[in-house]
């Protein structure tokens, strides 16, 4: 297992956790957190939309800001469904975390039984 | 004779002793004092230090805020160029206040990196459309962006006891 694969590991389990938080970033579509001053972003970037992969891309900052790395894919292949198939879990969980879906849900049921 | 002199010399030696053990006890006290006076300095120093760090950090906070202030209003006059240098400038306001937030608050540098990230992510989103001819950036949506991070410098400089930066003292 690669680092990019730790990363991807990481993040899924710490959101899963609840012990990282996501913000919205720029669009509905993107979400950004950091670990240690380095700053991570998730999602569909507005030129990819219009593409035919609508894959989630990764970002990653160093401490400075600059970017550091990317992960992104044209297509799926048997080579990368595995980090595919991450890519778009932790997509879905940034935006849970990062516009409160799971409270929201919650909110609205108890507000429906009453 | 004799046992006089050596009597006399015995008490010279004991009182010579007794000097130089009560020069000694002046001594340890005079360094101790000096070492306590040196202590006193180096934490009145930090103190000092500690405080003009807060102030230079509430100034970079009330500058940050202002710039998001200019960047809604570039936002608001489709002056997307100009918004584009002002995100640049932004983001180095950002990393100026991590680099003063003491690591013994990783929370609030964490928060401080989520926004120079978004940042970053708007400059892209409306560099992006800017290259493909869009109508405008989603202006809206960017707005909602900055006023998130406002919140946190907003936050920040409240738990520094700064309150809002934006207030005017009444």
């Amino acid at each position: 297992m690669n680092e990019l694969d730790r990363i991807l590991d990481g993040l899924i389990q710490r959101t899963s956790d609840g012990k990282l938080r996501w913000s919205r970033a720029a669009s509905d579509d993107q979400f950004a957190t950091s670990v240690d001053t380095i700053s991570v972003i998730i999602g569909r970037p507005q030129e990819l939309r219009r593409g035919t992969s609508g894959l989630p891309q990764l970002h990653i900052y160093n401490e400075h800001g600059h970017l550091a790395e990317v992960m992104q894919f044209d297509a799926p292949s048997p080579d990368n469904v595995d980090r595919i198939d991450k890519l778009r879990r932790l997509h879905a969980m940034a935006r849970h975390s990062a516009l409160n879906v799971q409270e929201t849900l919650e909110k609205l049921a108890k507000a429906l039984e009453t | 004779m004799d046992a006089l002199l050596v009597n006399a010399g015995s008490w010279a030696s004991i009182s010579g002793a007794a000097i130089s053990t009560v020069g000694l006890i002046a001594t340890i006290i005079v360094a101790w004092g000096a070492r306590s006076a040196s202590r006193a300095a180096r934490a009145a120093a930090i103190a000092t230090n500690s405080s003009i760090e807060r102030h230079l950090q509430a100034v970079d906070i009330e500058r940050a805020i202002a710039l998001i202030q200019r960047i809604k209003l570039l936002h608001d006059i489709a002056r997307w160029e100009a918004a584009m240098e002002q995100y640049q400038a932004l983001r180095m306001m950002l990393s100026g206040i991590i680099a003063r937030t003491p690591e013994e608050q990783p929370e609030v540098r964490d928060r401080l990196g989520t926004a120079r990230a978004i940042v970053t992510a708007m400059e892209n989103s409306v560099r992006s459309s800017i290259r493909q001819g869009d109508e405008d950036p989603d202006w809206p949506s960017l707005d909602e962006s900055l006023n998130d991070i406002q919140s946190t410098l907003e936050e920040l400089a409240s738990a520094m006891g700064f309150g809002k930066p934006s207030e005017e003292p009444t």
